[in-house]
C-alpha cells in the first residue's frame, strides 16, 4: 500500500473538482498507482504536470529510443522502480538492446553503445551525480541532439525526476502484473 | 555567458514559432534564468511555466515554506542561480537570516520551526538518498496535509528541473547581486 489512500473526490478542494473529474474521466477512473495517483491530491498539479510529461514523452524531436533511454537513466539514478518498470519494456521495443537495458538495471558496465546512447547516459549520470555537466559531455550531447533536442532531453529527465520524487516519497507500489525484473535498489 | 547563445525567433523550429511568439508577448521578450534555456523548445517553456504558475500562486503552502523549499533544492543541487533569485525573497517571507545563511554555508541549522524542519528534512532526504523515511514523511504530511505535501513535492521537483537546465547550460548569475553567492 502506498503511504496515502487513493484520492477521493470529496477530499480535493472544491475549486479543483472540475479538474479532478476531467482527469478521472480521461483515465477511466481514479488512478491508484503511478505518479498520477499522488499528483491527483492537487488536481491542478496533476493536470499541468502530466501535460508537461506527456509532451516530453510523446511529442519532442527526440527519437523514441532516446526518450525511453532518458527515462530509464533517470529511473536508475533516482532508484525509481515504478518508472523503471513502466518503461523497460517500451525501451526494448523502441530498439534499445536487451543487454543495455539489463546492465543499466543491474548497475553493470554498459556494453558498447551507439554515440547517441552514450550521450544520453553520460549527460544524465553527470547531472544527477554531480549536479553539473562537463563541457565535453555537454558538447557531445549538443552535437547529437541540437539545442532544441538537448533542451527537450534536459526537461524530460528533469520531469521524470520530479515524477520519481512523487512516486518514491509517497511509496507508490508497482502494479501487480508485470513482465520486467524489478530494479535492484 | 551561458553555453549557448540566446534563442531568437529564427533559431526556433518553424512549427513552434507561434508558441514562441505567444510567450514572447506575455513576457515582453524577457527570458530570465531557466526560461532562457527552456524557450529553445517553446512548448516545453509554455507547459513548464503553466505548472510553475500553479505551484507558486495556487498552492496552499505559505510563501515562507515555498521559499524555503526552493532554497533547500538550490542548496542540494548546487544551483547558484536559484539560490540568488530566492535568498532575499526567503528573508522577506520571514525566514530568519541565520537559517538562510547557515543553509547557504552548509552549517548546522538550529531552532527551526516545525514546518521549516519538515521541509528541510523532506528535501534533503529525497535529494540525498532518493527516498524519504516514514517518520519524515509523516511529519511533513502532518504539517502540510496530503494536498500540501503533494504541492511541496512537485515544487521541489520542479525547481530541481530548473536547476538541471541552469547548471547543465551554465546560465550565469545576473550582473547585480545583493546576496552572497552559494559556495559550491
Amino acid at each position: 500500500m502506498a503511504r496515502t489512500p487513493a484520492v477521493k473526490r470529496e477530499n480535493v478542494p472544491e475549486d479543483q473538482r472540475a479538474t479532478f473529474d476531467e482527469i478521472v474521466q480521461s483515465r477511466g477512473g481514479v488512478p491508484t498507482t503511478g505518479p498520477a495517483s499522488v499528483l491527483l491530491n492537487a488536481p491542478e498539479v496533476a493536470k499541468r504536470g502530466l501535460d508537461l510529461a506527456r509532451y516530453l514523452r510523446e511529442d519532442t524531436s527526440l527519437s523514441p529510443k532516446i526518450r525511453e533511454l532518458a527515462m530509464l537513466v533517470t529511473a536508475r539514478e533516482k532508484d525509481c522502480r515504478f518508472i523503471w518498470n513502466a518503461h523497460a519494456a517500451y525501451a526494448r521495443r523502441a530498439g534499445l538492446r536487451d543487454e543495455i537495458v539489463d546492465n543499466l538495471r543491474d548497475k553493470k558496465d554498459l556494453p558498447r553503445l551507439a554515440s547517441d546512447e552514450t550521450a544520453v547516459v553520460n549527460y544524465g549520470r553527470e547531472f544527477f551525480r554531480s549536479h553539473r555537466v562537463s563541457q565535453a559531455t555537454f558538447e557531445a550531447a549538443r552535437a547529437q541532439f541540437g539545442v532544441q533536442g538537448l533542451t527537450e532531453l534536459t526537461n524530460l529527465m528533469g520531469c521524470y525526476a520530479l515524477l520519481a520524487f512523487n512516486v518514491n516519497a509517497f511509496g507508490v507500489e508497482l502494479p501487480a502484473e508485470r513482465t520486467e525484473e524489478a530494479l535492484p535498489i | 555567458m551561458a553555453r549557448i547563445p540566446a534563442a531568437t525567433r529564427e533559431s526556433i523550429p518553424q512549427d513552434q514559432r507561434a508558441t514562441f511568439d505567444e510567450i514572447f508577448q506575455q513576457r515582453g521578450g524577457n527570458f530570465p534564468g531557466p526560461m532562457s534555456i527552456m524557450i529553445n523548445a517553446p512548448e516545453v517553456a509554455k507547459r513548464g511555466a503553466h505548472l510553475s504558475e500553479y505551484l507558486r500562486r495556487g498552492s496552499t503552502l505559505s510563501s515562507k515554506i515555498q521559499e524555503l523549499s526552493m532554497l533547500t533544492t538550490a542548496r542540494e543541487l548546487d544551483c547558484q542561480f536559484i539560490w540568488n533569485a530566492h535568498a532575499a525573497a526567503g528573508r522577506r517571507a520571514g525566514l530568519r537570516n541565520e537559517i538562510v545563511n547557515n543553509l547557504r554555508d552548509r552549517k548546522e541549522l538550529t531552532g527551526l520551526a516545525p514546518d521549516e524542519a519538515a521541509v528541510v528534512n523532506y528535501g534533503r532526504e529525497f535529494f540525498r538518498t532518493n527516498r524519504v523515511s516514514q517518520a519524515t514523511f509523516d511529519v511533513a504530511a502532518a504539517q502540510f496535509g496530503v494536498r500540501g505535501l503533494t504541492e511541496l513535492t512537485s515544487l521541489m521537483g520542479y525547481y530541481a528541473l530548473l536547476a538541471f537546465n541552469i547548471n547543465a547550460f551554465e546560465v550565469g548569475l545576473p550582473a547585480e547581486i545583493t546576496e552572497q553567492a552559494l559556495p559550491i
